[in-house]
């Protein structure tokens, strides 16, 4: 019952806009001592997120809308390489959230960013840039815990 | 074959006066040695057009300069469906131009506006978009001609609606 209460806590605290000085880095949620997801932020507030409340799991919160259970095309562009990824939108309303399907995205984690891709039914093409500062550290934290 | 057909076009690709150049929207038509194509020209000068020769048919889409022999994953959206496909760059009338299957985008020309991005260096995407006005007429009127001039094969999926 946890898990799912705490997914739903995190679904609904994620769109949250982290305060200036938290931008652009990796958080963790809902604190560092047993951390559930790690998280950024970018400028226009969307969000990438590793959502280990039940399996670890990235995903992207958008300010777009979608339709619950529509999947669509992206590609995931690290500073090391590219790869395609499948979005799955989740639930309809003001907030897009994607969970990413791909090869392992840990290979993307490398350098200062990561941008991804994707088909956008407002703008055709949408383009999302996160920062990868403090990611290797949070991401870690949040395995660590979902292993324990 | 879709392999076979793009290398062939490329290699056909030597530019001669134009014969007729019929408009569709806000497609052109030219006609030239070994090969007809119709194709729109975006603000930023970009191209997306369809390429018959009597090998096949193929779309081309030049935007920045990818690299010559690779292949690519391009991401493309138009305003009725979206995808990612696989893309050849190779050099068509002196530019580097992606190379796609007619199949992959044959859903996509339905819309009024397409739209394709490509990751480049530092994260980033090139993004062009170009105008779909014509472009159904516009692929038809090239498949035409090549059925007109006795070439068969993978052409003839792009009859007129």
């Amino acid at each position: 019952m946890f898990p799912m209460i705490a997914a739903m806590a995190i679904a609904a605290a994620a769109p949250s806009t982290p305060a200036p000085d938290q931008a652009s880095r990796w958080l963790l949620y809902p604190d560092a001592q047993r951390p559930l997801m790690a998280y950024v932020a970018n400028e226009g507030g969307d969000q990438l997120q590793l959502d280990c409340t039940q399996t670890c799991k990235y995903r992207l919160v958008l300010a777009i809308p979608c339709i619950g259970g529509t999947t669509m095309p992206g590609i995931a562009n690290g500073e090391a390489k590219d790869v395609p990824v499948s979005l799955t939108c989740r639930r309809d309303g003001k907030w897009m959230i994607l969970d990413i399907d791909g090869p392992d995205l840990g290979e993307l984690f490398v350098g200062d960013k990561i941008a991804f891709g994707m088909t956008s039914p407002d703008e055709l093409i949408s383009i999302k840039r996160f920062s990868l500062a403090g990611a290797k550290e949070a991401i870690a934290a949040v395995k660590a815990q979902a292993a324990h | 074959m879709f392999q076979i057909a793009a290398l062939m076009i490329m290699a056909a690709a030597k530019p001669v006066a134009p014969v007729k150049s019929p408009v569709f929207g806000q497609w052109q038509t030219k006609e030239e040695q070994g090969h007809r194509s119709v194709y729109t020209i975006n603000d930023s000068l970009s191209l997306f057009g369809f390429v018959c020769a009597k090998e096949g048919c193929v779309y081309v889409v030049q935007m920045g300069n990818c690299v010559e022999g690779k292949g690519y994953g391009l991401l493309m959206a138009s305003t009725t469906a979206g995808g990612t496909v696989p893309a050849a760059c190779l050099d068509f009338a002196g530019r580097p131009t992606f190379f796609v299957d007619p199949e992959a985008i044959e859903s996509l020309i339905d819309g009024s506006e397409i739209a394709f991005a490509w990751p480049i260096e530092n994260t980033g995407f090139k993004v062009s978009k170009f105008s779909l006005e014509g472009a159904r007429k516009a692929v038809a009127w090239v498949t035409d001609q090549r059925a007109r001039s006795g070439a068969t094969g993978d052409a003839s999926k792009h009859n007129a609606p």
